[in-house]
Order: C-alpha cells, then sequence, then structure tokens
C-alpha cells in the first residue's frame, strides 16, 4: 500500500516535472489575465458500464495558472457522494461461491445502503489550442489529468444473514486509487472576469489498493464478503473515471 | 475735356479689373507649388457616406421587388444592387477618392454647365476624382461618376472633359452596367477582383454597343451646349495614348555625359537592344487595338471615324474650348500632374516618376517639391537595384513605358548597380547644392554614399583620384625622364608576385569610366571632403561588417534565434504607441450547395464590432494606440477620411517599394499626424473570415440512424461551419520604414467576443514586445 502511494507520487512528481520544463514566455492570458477559479459541476457515467448506479453528480473546486500561451497547470479537489443497494451483493444469480464447500451462498445485507464518499485530489496539464484561437486559460483545450482519489465507506457496520461466511460484522476499508484521463473542453467568457467552461473526460484507473482486479471477471468468486463489497466500492472508483462530463463558472484574474 | 475724362475713366476701370482678376487669381491659387503637399478631401462629407451600406442595400432590394420582372431578372438586379452599394462606399472611404479638393470642384463645373438643363439629372448624379494614375473614368449604377488623375493630367483643355462626362452620364443614364451585370453572370462571369479598382473595372465593363451608345448620346447632349465636340478626337487619341507620357522631351544617357563621363558602348549597345524589344511589342499592342473583332472595346479609330461623320454635320462654329475659363482649367491641370508624381511615387513607378519631374521642370518652373521627387526617385532606384530587384517592376518597364521615357528607363534597368549609384549620387549633389538647406534631400544624399559605401563596396576616396587624359599625359611625361637604375642583382629569375604589382600599377581610376562622373561637378572639393569624412567613418566600423561576412551559417542562424528571444523578453523600450488602421475584413460565406461568395452584410457588421473590440482592448491596455477609423456611419467625418488617407498614402508606399529601411516620400506628409497621435508605429490588420458548410453527408446520416447515440454528434457536425480566419498583421515604424511585425495566422475559430478581444490583445502585446528588424 505504501509502496503504491510511492508509486503514485513518483509518477505525478515527474508529470509536472514534464509539464514544468515547457518553456515559458511573458504570456498575455486572457487579456492578461493568466489564473483562474472555478466551481466545477461534474457528472460520472461510467458505472453504467458496470452495471450500476450513474447517478454521480459531484462538485468540485479548481485552480488554474497559465504558464504560456499553451499550456496551464491545474488542481482541483472533488468530491462526492453515493451509496450502493444492499441488491449489489446478489452480483451472482447464485450467491458467491465458497470453494471450501462447493456450496453456493446467498449474502442478504441487512443495511438498505452502504453510503460512501469518494474525494479525490487531482493535477491537470491543459494544452490550448492555438490553432483554435485559444490563449491559455481561455478556449479549446485537451487535458491530461493524474488524479489520486480515496473511497471512503460511510457505513460503519454491515450486517449479513443468511449462510455465510463466519465474519458477520464488517466495516469495509478505504479503497484508494491513482487514476488518468484526457479533456476535452473549452472555456468561454461572458466578460473581461467571469466566464464558463464544459468539458468531457475519459480516462481508466492506473492502481488500486487492495488485491482486488477491478477488470476481472464479473463472475470472479471472492471467497470472503468483504471482499465483494471492496469489490464494488473498487469498481465504483475505477468506473468513475471512464466518462465524465463537467461544466462550471469560472473567474480570471 | 469730355474725352479726356472717358479716356481717364476708362483707364481706372481696366486698372481695377486688373488688379481685381490679380486678386482673384491669387485668392484662387493658393496651392504652394513650391512646397506640394498631397490632396485631400475637404468640406462636408458626401451624405451617402452616413447612411450605412447595408441599409443602402436593403432599400434597393426592397425597390427591386415591387417591380414586376422575372424572378432570374430580380435576383440579378438584387444582387447587383448589393454589390454596387458596397462597392461605392468602400471606395468612397477607401482614402482613393477626393471630394471637394480643387480637382473635384472643376470637375463638377463643367457638369453644371453640361447638365444646366437637366437639373433632376445633376441631383442625381455626383462626380469625384480617383487617385489612380490609369487614364479612365468610371460611371456606377448609383450615379457616381470617377474621374481619374491620370485622366485629368492628360487633358489640354475644358472640351475634352465635358466630353468625357457626357460619356459617362449617358452611361448612368441608359442603365448600362445593370445589362452589363446581367449578360455577365448569365456567362458566370465573376467579379471578385483583389483590389477596389479592379472590382469597379470588372463590375462596369461595358461593352461596344454600350460605349458606342454612350459617345452617340453624349454628343446629342452636348450640341446643347457651347463645347466643341471635336475635341472629342482629341481625347480618342489621348486614350490611344495612354502608355505614353502626358507631354514628351527626349531623355537619354547621352544628356548626362559630360566631357570626363562618357557611358559606355556596351551600356549603350544593351539600351538599345531593349527599346528594339519594347517597339516589337508596340507593334503587337498596336495590332491587337486597332482590331476590332477581337477587343471587347471598340477601337479607338472607330471610335474617331464616328466622331468626325457626326461633327462633319454640325455647325461647329462658335463652339468653345474653354467656357469656365483657360485659367481655371489650367490650374486644375496644374494640380492633376503634380498629384500624378505623387501616385507615381506611392506606386513605386520611380522611373516614371524621374522622367515626369523633367517634364514638370520644364512646363513649370523648377522647385524644390519637383527636385525632392526627383532626388526620392533617382535614391530609389539604387535601393531596389542594390537589393537585386527588377528595376522593371519599379517604373522601368520597357514594354509598358511607350514613348520618350522609354529610353531613360532603359538606361536605369540596364545599369549595374554601382553606374546607377554614382549617376544617382551626381544627381542628387547638384540637386543639394541647389537647395542645401533641404533636410529630405540631404537625407537621400547621403543614403546614396552610404550605399556606395556599404552595398557596392566603393572607395568613395577613390574618385579624386581621377584625372583627365591630358593631366595624366603630364604625370607620365615628367615620370619618363628618369632613368631608372640598373639593377645588378637582376637574373633570368622573377618572383611571379611582381604580376600583382604590374597590374596595380596599370589600373587606374580613369579605366572605369565613372569614376570621373564628380570631376567636372560644381563645389567638387566640397564633396570630396564629404567622401574623406565618410570614409573615416567607415573604417572605424570596418571590423564588425567584416566579422558579420565571415560568421557560418550555423552562426547566424544561432544569432537569429537569440535576436528572437530578446526580442519577446521584454517590452521594446522604443515603443511610444500604435496606429491601428480600422480593421479590414472580407467575409465569405458557403451553402450546402459548395458554393461560396461574399457576404457584405455579415462583413459591415463584423467589420463594426471589430472596430469596437480593437478600441476596448486599446483603452484596457492603455498607451497610446489610436484606431483611425474610415467605417461608413452617421459620425463619419472629412477629418477622419483624410487621417486614414494619408497613412494609407505612407503604408502604399512602404508596400509598394516593399523594402526595409528606405526612406519613403511620404513620410514628411505624416510626421504631423503621428506627432499628434505620439506614435512612430503603423499597424494594418487585416482577416480573411471564411465560413463554408459541410456538404451533406448522407452515409453519416444513416450510421446516426443506426446508432442513435451518435444522432447529436452528427447534427453538430453537419450543421457546424468549417471556420477559417486569416489574419495578417503589419507594423512599421514610420520613422525609418522599418519592419517591426509581420504576422501571418490561420485560425479555426469564430470571430466571438471573446476570441476576437484575445486575439487583439495577443496581437498588442506582441507588437509591445517586438523590435524593429
Amino acid at each position: 500500500m505504501i509502496n503504491c502511494i510511492k508509486k503514485q507520487s513518483i509518477c505525478l512528481l515527474l508529470f509536472v516535472g514534464m509539464v514544468s520544463t515547457v518553456r515559458a514566455q511573458s504570456n498575455p492570458g486572457y487579456m492578461g489575465l493568466k489564473e483562474s477559479l472555478s466551481f466545477d459541476v461534474n457528472a460520472n457515467f461510467g458505472a453504467i458500464f458496470s452495471g450500476g448506479n450513474w447517478n454521480h453528480i459531484n462538485y468540485g473546486l479548481s485552480y488554474e495558472y497559465a504558464r504560456n500561451k499553451t499550456s496551464a497547470f491545474k488542481f482541483g479537489i472533488k468530491r462526492h457522494s453515493g451509496a450502493l443497494d444492499g441488491e449489489y451483493f446478489y452480483y451472482n444469480a447464485d450467491g458467491y461461491y465458497v470453494p471450501n464447500t462447493g456450496e453456493y451462498i446467498n449474502v442478504v445485507n441487512n443495511s438498505n445502503k452502504i453510503t460512501y464518499n469518494i474525494n479525490e485530489i487531482y493535477f491537470q496539464a491543459n494544452f490550448y489550442r492555438e490553432d483554435m484561437g485559444a490563449i491559455a486559460p481561455f478556449g479549446p483545450y485537451i487535458g491530461i489529468e493524474l488524479s489520486a482519489s480515496m473511497i471512503t465507506p460511510k457505513t460503519n457496520t454491515l450486517t449479513m444473514s443468511g449462510n455465510i461466511y463466519p465474519e458477520l460484522n464488517y466495516t469495509p476499508n478505504n479503497i484508494y486509487g491513482f487514476h488518468t484521463s484526457i479533456h476535452w473542453g473549452s472555456k468561454r467568457m461572458i466578460n473581461d472576469n467571469f466566464g464558463y467552461y464544459w468539458d468531457f473526460a475519459s480516462g481508466f484507473t492506473l492502481l488500486q489498493s487492495g488485491q482486488i482486479s477491478v477488470f476481472g471477471s464479473e463472475y470472479e468468486v471472492y471467497e470472503q464478503p468483504k471482499d465483494i463489497i471492496e469489490y464494488e466500492m473498487a469498481s465504483q472508483l475505477a468506473y468513475n473515471k471512464l466518462i465524465q462530463v463537467s461544466a462550471g463558472l469560472i473567474y480570471l484574474f | 475735356m469730355f474725352y479726356k475724362n472717358m479716356r481717364y475713366h476708362r483707364l481706372k476701370i481696366l486698372m481695377a479689373f486688373i488688379c481685381l482678376n490679380t486678386f482673384f487669381f491669387k485668392v484662387h491659387s493658393q496651392i504652394d507649388f513650391e512646397n506640394y503637399k498631397p490632396l485631400y478631401c475637404s468640406g462636408e462629407i458626401p451624405e451617402n457616406l452616413k447612411e450605412l451600406s447595408s441599409a443602402k442595400a436593403k432599400d434597393a432590394i426592397s425597390e427591386i421587388r415591387s417591380k414586376k420582372v422575372t424572378r432570374k431578372d430580380r435576383m440579378q438586379e438584387q444582387e447587383h444592387a448589393i454589390e454596387v452599394s458596397f462597392l461605392e462606399d468602400q471606395l468612397l472611404t477607401s482614402g482613393q477618392v477626393l471630394f471637394g479638393d480643387p480637382m473635384t470642384n472643376y470637375v463638377n463645373k463643367v457638369a453644371d454647365v453640361i447638365l444646366k438643363n437637366n437639373p433632376d439629372l445633376k441631383k442625381s448624379i455626383q462626380f469625384f476624382v480617383l487617385r489612380s494614375h490609369i487614364p479612365n473614368a468610371y460611371t456606377t449604377s448609383n450615379g457616381l461618376v470617377f474621374v481619374s488623375i491620370g485622366l485629368l493630367s492628360r487633358l489640354e483643355n475644358e472640351s475634352q472633359l465635358a466630353v468625357i462626362l457626357a460619356h459617362e452620364i449617358q452611361h448612368f443614364v441608359q442603365k448600362h452596367s445593370l445589362e452589363q451585370f446581367k449578360q455577365e453572370k448569365n456567362l458566370k462571369k465573376d467579379f471578385r477582383g483583389s483590389d477596389l479598382e479592379e472590382r469597379l473595372k470588372a463590375l462596369y465593363r461595358f461593352n461596344k454597343d454600350q460605349e458606342l451608345e454612350a459617345d452617340d448620346l453624349g454628343y446629342k447632349m452636348l450640341q446643347g451646349t457651347k463645347y466643341d465636340m471635336s475635341e472629342g478626337i482629341y481625347v480618342f487619341e489621348m486614350l490611344k495614348y495612354a502608355n505614353f507620357p502626358f507631354l514628351e522631351t527626349p531623355m537619354s544617357i547621352d544628356s548626362f555625359e559630360s566631357a570626363n563621363y562618357k557611358f559606355p558602348e556596351v551600356l549603350k549597345n544593351s539600351i538599345r537592344e531593349s527599346i528594339k524589344a519594347g517597339e516589337k511589342s508596340d507593334l503587337a499592342e498596336d495590332e491587337r487595338e486597332n482590331d476590332d473583332n477581337k477587343s471587347t472595346h471598340p477601337s479607338l479609330n472607330k471610335r474617331i471615324l464616328i466622331l468626325k461623320d457626326r461633327i462633319a454635320t454640325l455647325d461647329n462654329n462658335r463652339k468653345s474650348k474653354f467656357i469656365i475659363g483657360e485659367a481655371a482649367f489650367k490650374e486644375m491641370q496644374k494640380i492633376a500632374r503634380y498629384e500624378l508624381l505623387l501616385l507615381f511615387v506611392r506606386r513605386g513607378d520611380h522611373g516614371r516618376a524621374y522622367y515626369l519631374t523633367r517634364i514638370l521642370e520644364l512646363l513649370y518652373e523648377q522647385g524644390s517639391f519637383l527636385s525632392r521627387i526627383k532626388g526620392m526617385s533617382i535614391y530609389a532606384l539604387v535601393e531596389h537595384k542594390y537589393k537585386g530587384h527588377n528595376l522593371e517592376s519599379y517604373g522601368c518597364n520597357v514594354t509598358d513605358n511607350r514613348g520618350d521615357w522609354r529610353p531613360i528607363t532603359s538606361a536605369f534597368a540596364s545599369m549595374e548597380a554601382k553606374e546607377l549609384s554614382v549617376f544617382a549620387a551626381k544627381e542628387l549633389w547638384q540637386i543639394s547644392l541647389k537647395y542645401p538647406k533641404d533636410e529630405f534631400i540631404l537625407n537621400l544624399r547621403s543614403k546614396v554614399f552610404s550605399l556606395m559605401q556599404n552595398k557596392g563596396y566603393m572607395k568613395l576616396t577613390d574618385f579624386q583620384n581621377f584625372k583627365t587624359q591630358s593631366e595624366l599625359k603630364a604625370v607620365s611625361d615628367s615620370t619618363s625622364t628618369v632613368e631608372k637604375p640598373i639593377d645588378k642583382t637582376d637574373t633570368k629569375l622573377k618572383n611571379p608576385r611582381n604580376r600583382a604589382t604590374e597590374f596595380a600599377n596599370s589600373v587606374t581610376f580613369n579605366s572605369i569610366y565613372y569614376y570621373g562622373a564628380f570631376y567636372d561637378l560644381p563645389s567638387k572639393e566640397e564633396l570630396f571632403k564629404i567622401f574623406r569624412k565618410l570614409e573615416s567613418e567607415k573604417a572605424t566600423n570596418i571590423v564588425d561588417t567584416d566579422k558579420k561576412e565571415r560568421q557560418s551559417a550555423a552562426e547566424r542562424r544561432a544569432g537569429r534565434i537569440q535576436a528572437t528571444k530578446e526580442r519577446y523578453a521584454a517590452p521594446n523600450p522604443e515603443f511610444n504607441g500604435l496606429v491601428v488602421f480600422q480593421p479590414k475584413i472580407n467575409v465569405v460565406k458557403g451553402n450546402f450547395l459548395g458554393s461560396a461568395k461574399r457576404n457584405y452584410f455579415i462583413e459591415e457588421k463584423t467589420k463594426n464590432s471589430l472596430f469596437n473590440h480593437w478600441k476596448y482592448v486599446a483603452k484596457k491596455m492603455g498607451g497610446s494606440i489610436h484606431i483611425v477609423n474610415n467605417a461608413v456611419n452617421s459620425n463619419l467625418t472629412t477629418d477622419d477620411l483624410n487621417n486614414y488617407a494619408q497613412l494609407n498614402d505612407w503604408l502604399m508606399e512602404r508596400l509598394n517599394n516593399d523594402t526595409n529601411e528606405m526612406t519613403l516620400f511620404y513620410s514628411q506628409f505624416i510626421a504631423e499626424n503621428m506627432k499628434e497621435y505620439e506614435s512612430d508605429y503603423i499597424c494594418w490588420v487585416g482577416y480573411d473570415y471564411i465560413l463554408l458548410k459541410k456538404p451533406l453527408q448522407l452515409e453519416n446520416l444513416f450510421y446516426s440512424i443506426m446508432f442513435p447515440v451518435f444522432l447529436p454528434v452528427y447534427f453538430y457536425y453537419q450543421f457546424e461551419e468549417d471556420v477559417t480566419l486569416k489574419e495578417l498583421t503589419m507594423v512599421y515604424n514610420v520613422k525609418n520604414g522599418k519592419t517591426v511585425l509581420n504576422r501571418r495566422k490561420v485560425l479555426e475559430c469564430k470571430l466571438n467576443t471573446d476570441f476576437a478581444r484575445a486575439q487583439i490583445y495577443e496581437t498588442i502585446y506582441e507588437i509591445k514586445h517586438s523590435k524593429a528588424k
């Protein structure tokens, strides 16, 4: 886990370093304004592919600094809350398989939902398309994002009934992930200082804590109930990044 | 007693008459020809420039809609009305048209005489002078008549002008332009031209029948006046000789020779060859002109014959060449000729300008203005020669220059750079002696000397070593009596290096003919003193020049990269403000069928909004940034147009000469304006805005129906226009003519407010940080 985080940090630093070496020149910004703050509204639709709940509207704040006419750095945070319904745990019509006994048993979650928070911090490098009339931080851009996120279950204890494996009461762990995505967006101005933007992103998870392969078969068997829950949460995290649409208000200064 | 009183009385009246006339003439002739300045507009701006072109076009369209014509005719008339409304306004605000000036006032007076009995027609026609060297006149379908300066400078009397005006009036009355437009539309001809005068020509290209009809009805119109119609013959002859100077005097390089400055036969033969080549092409052109079948215009010979036949049937007695007055005509003619000279300078036709100064000096008096033009022309030719430019593009075209200006202009084109620079130096020295305090002439002279030194690698002090034949003989006689001692070491062996000494001893400054150019000049000692001073100044800089020449390609490239970095590193300390022309824009819009054409309505709207954006951004950035407005609107004034025209003249001269670091003639005239603007920088920005619809792609529609999730993407792609925005920005330092910025951009963005302002801000920022090259 610690190694995982170390690797993520190194990658992030390398990426920042690489983008920092882009030649800086005195750039005009948009009418001389190079920095922007934005309030973001994001919608993540990737969970559709996992057959899950797609209602993942989340909010965030970000700061962007134009390094030169064609590139800018953006730092932001996002936070959203979600819930997994109990039926998730019937992910297999036959229940989950216990290899020791060869039985399939159902697991019933007596808690209605597992609620969780996803907190994300990201760094994005935006490259503004000069041929489209863009001058950082304004106009159409393509961005590369590196983000680190953590999914934290809010429900403390889950109780399960049925023929279950001995561990009854279980508190799921936090899941950490390191992701990347590509953004296509555009910023427009209403006046010299205020404007809006829209953004479409698609990405995937590079690394994830836990021993679960979220890209494994749907019918993969897990020995522990907690694994199922962690699997589901990790899926949320992973698919979260598949398709994301954002819009927001920006303030240039 | 009575008779004595009568005589005295008559004398008093005569004296009063003479005084009044003299006074009137003096008041009338307010032009200072000695220090002539270009004419610009004066008085109230014409009313039609206060209304937007789009409003006028819409009025014309609604009028056409109410007519009962076929749909095709209606569409063509509407298109014609749009083309004409916008073209007229663009021409009137381009700085190429004069109103309220002495020439236009004179033309209007002649028109008043012609249309005396037709006040309604007079109200519907307006007369202007077009700043063009081509002898021509144009009439638009809205009743604007443009007479070019090229034409006015060639006229010999008032009647000739009357014939031309009557002809043009009839084109308007008979609505020839609309007829011709429809015919050419049916033949699918294009009306695009690269500049306004070309578009004017394209739009008003009348056919033979229309020209003959205009001639015929014009003569009828003139019959009601006292103008001498037979002058029309001379008008046609004048047009036949349009490539000749308006007056001629023989001028060849022979007339510049002196006792010790004689041009070599090689050069003279080369000139003769090029003149022969020119004469050959003259024959071909004359044949084309005389063949009525091949030309779209009736031949001038035919028109002359028709006019002669008509005159034979009329009583041409008691007709007059002048009705307003000969003095007024002469004044107008003189102004037109001075303006023509300025037009040639502006166009970069220096060969022609040089020749014409001689004509004007013979006609009128030599003055500082004519001397400056002469100096400017010869200096400019030297600049271009050293840049390796072909002087045929600078008024020395052997084919175009028919008549007596061919020999001298061919000579300029044939001379080598050093020969031409010596010729120019000689001319400028002589001019500067007459005007020793004229800064402009002194500047030109020093520029030529500098070119001789730095580009011609000529050692100026060598000129003072020139000796005449008699002087040389005296020297050799004096040395030949000395006996050389016998060299006892002399053997059969000799050092091959001695050849260098032998050669050096044999070459004298007399073997190169132009070294004798200054020998016979007045005040030559003063000249040689200047040469010695320049040589000693050059010696201190010689190392740098040599080092630059010795640099390798890699070193030069590294130097250029470093210079580019330095250019953008910090604001340019020399930047003290900017004067920006009203941004120019051409908008081309396409349709789904794949055709595209200029959309003047969007153009006008975009032009006005671009002006506002520039003003807004300039205000935001602070500093001295002025936008010179020439767009048609209710607030437009004559001063706005004149400011624009003055700056435009300088820019045209700069672009037509296309040479960095060249002294420009019009710099003298805009110095005051630029002082008022507190700026040395001038900026021209032009946009080509192309909005094309994508052709319908049915297969993509089919796929989108199959996969409905892509339907919105398809519609977005299909209906979104392909946008191309080309921007050209040119910035020059008016003081020295240097290029500060010359940048082309091709973008794919629409000119929405935020994009436009971002680009403008970026442009101004780049200008502020650019150093002149």
